[in-house]
């Protein structure tokens, strides 16, 4: 037997609404030790009379998995996708050449493609947001398969222009790969929110050891 | 006051007495009484004609085959000949009364009385007042079309062909105009019910004259006492049962016809020659069966108990049979004969189980049995309950009457939600009653509810450019569009990319197509607004978007669907 | 909105020609192509006045299992990516209901009967109630596919003829082909035109938008007609003056019909005209 809150649940209604309907008759629920209450089936039947949907018993559902896993935070990340330092390059191009060539994680046939994907997206507008920050992304799914999504850090020398925000040349550059937009947004915003600490720039403008680096994002995450 | 306002206000009555379109409805609903009346007379004398014609025939062994012949006639003359695939009469009209404003093709007006002439003439088990309504409603249809009168004037006008229809068959209007009211348009109202009476009367009326007062079953006196209220109980009981029996005999022998293998034009000729074999042995199943019902009114039907039980089977069959298999013809006049036999079944079995017990006559229950069958087969009670009134002139069995008719319909209402005319429809969800949910909606179209303000974006454009854009706007839902091909991609919600908009880190690199929503379910112009709310309330979304072509063509909200929805229920159910 | 145009698609070669003319149409217009694929010989369209049967001519469903991808494969090299039709409500079984939500209709000259009348001079009783009672105007094929490079309104004075010509300006245009009319005078005077214009208001399109104006007032009908372009969509008000408008092609649309083999664009009397 339902209760008057089962029904509203299944009806999408509020139960003030069932409680209303049953005043005024309009929903055949009985008394039973004091509560209203309706069998299922006869709950079916009244709803298929009048056309309603009988919804999902356990609302709220969780979100679909896709089979992709979700984002797992940036020190991963990192550390999947490697630090690399002393990039030496003319142009931006040629920066992004090179980041693809030490990029892990990608067979070799696949790195045409993306550093194709890269380059185009850095021709629509510059990923340089500032501080000498470049964070380079390919603009739609370059069809690769990444186990996980994965940020390489390139450091630079010298610096190059690369038509930043701030007009400023970059220093740093950080690749992000990914498997879906959704965990390339998961993955920029947090890495997004990182930057905006200062000592975290200054820290990778200082070109600070992996290990420093790393120690410092755990200290950041671990602050959440 | 002076005389100029009396003058001005007589001048604003007059000119709104006018434009009344009521009243042209009312001129013409005469007319179209007439002229059904006229299609009514004319069936009835072509089946009599038939009738006296085969006669002689019955007792030769091949007799069976007029049924075969008369069958595929029929079908030949209606599917081949006049190319018209024929539904069943009355749920076609009461399909076109509720998606198409009673849109009736000509050909209808006449091209059923032919057939079911053939059908029933020749001695297959049907009745003739399916088609006269058809003939009626497509004669009321085509009238309102040659006046160019509104929809709803010609919806009025099909209810008045059949009003006529049925007032002339049974020469009793009043039956006619409740079964228009009850079974054809489904509503009451004041604009509808005048023009329909009138209709009603006058066909009523043109066949009296044509034929005589006379009914088809003529005036009986019965005396009704406590015993036969009693007794009425248990013909709701047996007509309940024959009822659903009937209904879904019908039903199996149309998907067992459909099933054959036999062409189509042979089928009709095998369920007419099974009636015609039936119809060997027991002639009275055949035709629409007027004459038996005649008898077993007087009390004058022979045949004894046992027989009688055999003749509603047999009848039974040979409805569906003939009907099933592709003749041509209604439902009507196989119930009176069926329900008048049970009635005289159950009276004589109540005879033989109670001798001491005194029933009124025989007579009395086989109309009991017939207000029983209507009831229950077409679900409506006061069509059964006027209608048997008016053919007795009697008023003393009214309450049995009322008692049979209202549980027998009920009881069928449980057991078969819809009637035999109706299933059909109701089961493709085609039925819809003014001021329904359903009829709103369907009227409602997706082109009125679009609202095409809405400012498209690129699909490349930088996060901190489409931010200077939506300043400029005071919506929050864009569509996106790819730069070259202007085709629609996605959607941006832009309650859900807060996170982003607020981090300027973001803006010079995120673009518009990877923050857009690309799994939104769109929705075409023509698309049913009953599944656009189906899909709204599955993904949770109070707005769509509305894509023709690839190309966004504007989005549709559940606030503006709420708005024409309130003032469409109310121009549909309001003034009359 | 997008414009529709509705195409009964029959699976044979003349059919083809046929849809080609469709798929050009579409292309030049940008309107959207909407196909049915006919499964039964017939179909109702319940228009706001009259429910027309269409009793397709048998050659109709030839081959209904290739005539899809037919349909298909002929609208992708047109560069068309058209919608299919299923009927959803039927009147009756073999009776499938199709839309009349429209914005042009596409039919050859006969739909109803055998491709061999697909002659000039026979515009099928079928297509002239659909003409009559829809609001769209009606496309009628030439016999093989001819594309038209002008548009040519036939201009008669009536009501019709207003309606006709502002259909051809808006087409002119849309597709910025030239606009020419053709008028036969028929003992009227020219000036008589000039006015039926200032009162609809449209002497001051027909100013900007038509090429060349053909006044003919002497010799036959039949035999001025040869003035009009070959390659011109011809568009004509479909029901002339007079008593009988409402039950015959006027008299001059006969006489087109029959001697003129271009494209036809019929404009009905309950056409609506949904301004440019």
């Amino acid at each position: 037997m339902l209760t008057i809150e089962e029904v509203a649940t299944r009806l999408k209604v509020p139960v003030e609404t069932v409680d209303r309907w049953i005043r005024q008759g309009k929903i055949p629920m009985q008394r039973n030790r004091g509560r209203y209450t309706i069998r299922p089936a006869m709950l079916e039947r009244w709803a298929n009379d009048h056309k309603l949907e009988i919804g999902n018993p356990h609302p709220d559902p969780a979100e679909q998995s896709t089979g992709e896993q979700a984002f797992d935070g940036i020190l991963p990340a990192m550390q999947r996708g490697g630090i690399y330092y002393d990039i030496s390059c003319k142009d931006r191009e040629s920066v992004l050449r090179a980041a693809v060539e030490v990029i892990p994680g990608i067979p070799a046939s696949d790195k045409d493609r993306v550093l194709k994907s890269l380059i185009e997206r850095e021709e629509l507008a510059s990923t340089g947001i500032g501080n000498g920050i470049a964070l380079p992304h390919p603009r739609s799914n370059p069809g690769i398969s990444l186990a996980m999504p994965q940020i390489t850090t390139c450091f630079l020398n010298p610096d190059v222009d690369f038509q930043a925000v701030d007009a400023r040349p970059v220093s740093t550059v950080m690749v992000l790969l990914s498997n879906s937009t959704k965990q390339h947004l998961a993955m920029l915003s947090k890495l997004s929110y990182f930057l905006r600490d200062a000592s975290f720039r200054r820290c990778l403008q200082g070109k600070t050891d992996q290990a420093g680096i790393f120690n410092h994002i755990e200290a950041m995450e671990s602050e959440g | 006051m002076s005389r100029s306002t009396l003058l001005q206000n007589a001048q604003f009555k007059w000119a709104i007495f006018r434009s009344d379109d009521r009243l042209t409805v009312i001129a013409l609903a005469g007319f179209v009484g007439v002229c059904s009346g006229l299609a009514a007379v004319a069936l009835n004398r072509a089946l009599h004609f038939m009738g006296a014609a085969f006669h002689g025939f019955h007792h030769h062994w091949w007799a069976f085959l007029l049924p075969a012949g008369g069958a595929i006639l029929s079908a030949f003359f209606l599917n081949t000949l006049l190319k018209e695939r024929a539904g069943h009469g009355v749920p076609e009209v009461v399909y076109a009364v509720s998606r198409y404003g009673g849109l009736l093709r000509f050909r209808s007006s006449y091209s059923r009385l032919v057939s079911s002439c053939l059908t029933i003439g020749s001695g297959g088990s049907a009745g003739p007042e399916a088609p006269v309504v058809m003939s009626g409603a497509a004669l009321g249809s085509n009238i309102a079309k040659y006046f160019a009168l509104k929809e709803r004037q010609r919806i009025t006008l099909v209810g008045c062909g059949a009003a006529g229809a049925i007032g002339a068959i049974f020469n009793a209007p009043i039956a006619g105009m409740v079964f228009t009211l009850e079974v054809i348009l489904g509503e009451w109202r004041t604009h509808n019910i005048i023009p329909i009476a009138i209709a009603a009367v006058t066909g009523t009326e043109l066949s009296r004259l044509l034929q005589g007062n006379q009914i088809p079953f003529e005036h009986q006196q019965f005396s009704i006492s406590l015993i036969d209220i009693g007794a009425s109980f248990g013909v709701v009981i047996l007509a309940t049962v024959v009822s659903v029996s009937l209904g879904r005999l019908l039903k199996g022998m149309h998907t067992v016809a459909s099933k054959s293998r036999l062409p189509r034009w042979l089928r009709p000729g095998v369920g007419g020659a099974a009636v015609g074999i039936i119809g060997i042995y027991l002639p009275i199943v055949l035709g629409e069966g007027y004459l038996s019902i005649q008898d077993m009114i007087q009390g004058s039907f022979s045949p004894g108990l046992v027989l009688v039980v055999i003749a509603v089977l047999a009848k039974m069959l040979a409805t569906a049979l003939t009907l099933g298999w592709g003749g041509s013809g209604g439902i009507f006049a196989p119930s009176l004969m069926i329900g008048s036999l049970i009635g005289l079944v159950y009276y004589r079995f109540l005879d033989w189980l109670l001798p001491t017990i005194t029933l009124s006559s025989e007579g009395c229950f086989a109309l009991l049995g017939m207000a029983g069958l209507i009831s229950g087969m077409l679900q409506a009670p006061l069509t059964a309950i006027f209608l048997i009134v008016e053919i007795t002139g009697s008023y003393e069995v009214i309450l049995p009457l009322i008692i049979v008719s209202a549980l027998t319909s009920t009881f069928c209402y449980y057991i078969e939600p819809a009637s035999f005319y109706l299933r059909d429809l109701i089961e493709k969800g085609q039925y819809m009653l003014p001021g329904t949910d359903a009829r709103v909606l369907s009227d409602l179209t997706v082109r009125e509810l679009v609202e095409t303000d809405y400012m498209a974006v690129p699909n490349d454009m930088l996060l901190k450019d489409f931010i200077d854009a939506i300043k400029h706007s005071n919506r929050y839902l864009f569509p996106v569009e790819d730069r070259e091909t202007y085709r629609y991609v996605g959607m941006i919600f832009v309650d859900r990319i807060r996170p982003y908009l607020f981090d300027p880190h973001m803006h010079a690199v995120l673009m518009t197509e990877q923050v857009m929503e690309v799994a939104v379910p769109t929705v075409k112009a023509d698309d049913e607004l009953a599944d656009v709310l189906n899909i709204m309330e599955h993904n949770r979304l109070s707005s769509l978007p509305v894509v023709e072509n690839h190309r966004f063509v504007g989005m549709l909200s559940k606030s503006v669907l709420l708005d024409h929805y309130r003032k469409e229920l109310i121009v549909q159910t309001g003034a009359g | 909105m997008e414009e529709r145009l509705l195409h009964v698609f029959r699976n044979t070669p003349l059919g083809r020609e046929t849809l080609l003319q469709s798929l050009y149409f579409c292309n030049t217009l940008g309107a959207s192509l909407y196909i049915y694929v006919p499964k039964t010989t017939q179909f109702i369209m319940y228009f706001d006045h009259d429910a027309v049967q269409v009793d397709l001519d048998g050659s109709y469903l030839t081959a209904a299992d290739t005539a899809t991808e037919h349909a298909r494969q002929l609208a992708e090299t047109g560069g068309i990516n058209p919608t299919f039709l299923t009927p959803k409500n039927f009147t009756a079984s073999q009776l499938p209901d199709i839309s009349t939500n429209f914005n042009y209709m596409c039919c050859p000259r006969s739909i109803s009967d055998l491709s061999s009348k697909i002659g000039l001079g026979y515009i099928g009783p079928k297509v002239r109630r659909i003409v009559k009672s829809s609001t769209f105007p009606v496309l009628i094929t030439s016999p093989s596919f001819k594309e038209w490079k002008s548009i040519c309104v036939f201009y008669g004075g009536s009501n019709n003829a207003n309606k006709a010509l502002s259909w051809g300006i808006t087409l002119s245009i849309k597709t910025g082909f030239p606009l020419d009319m053709f008028t036969y005078t028929d003992g009227r005077s020219v000036d008589y035109f000039d006015e039926q214009l200032e009162a609809a208001k449209l002497a001051h399109k027909v100013k900007r938008h038509v090429r060349t104006w053909h006044k003919i007032s002497e010799g036959k009908f039949e035999e001025s007609l040869y003035t009009v372009d070959y390659e011109a969509l011809a568009v004509v008000g479909a029901y002339g003056h007079g008593l009988i408008k409402d039950f015959l092609f006027g008299s001059k649309m006969e006489t087109i019909q029959s001697w003129l083999p271009n494209n036809m664009l019929l404009v009905g009397p309950n056409c609506t005209y949904r301004g440019a």
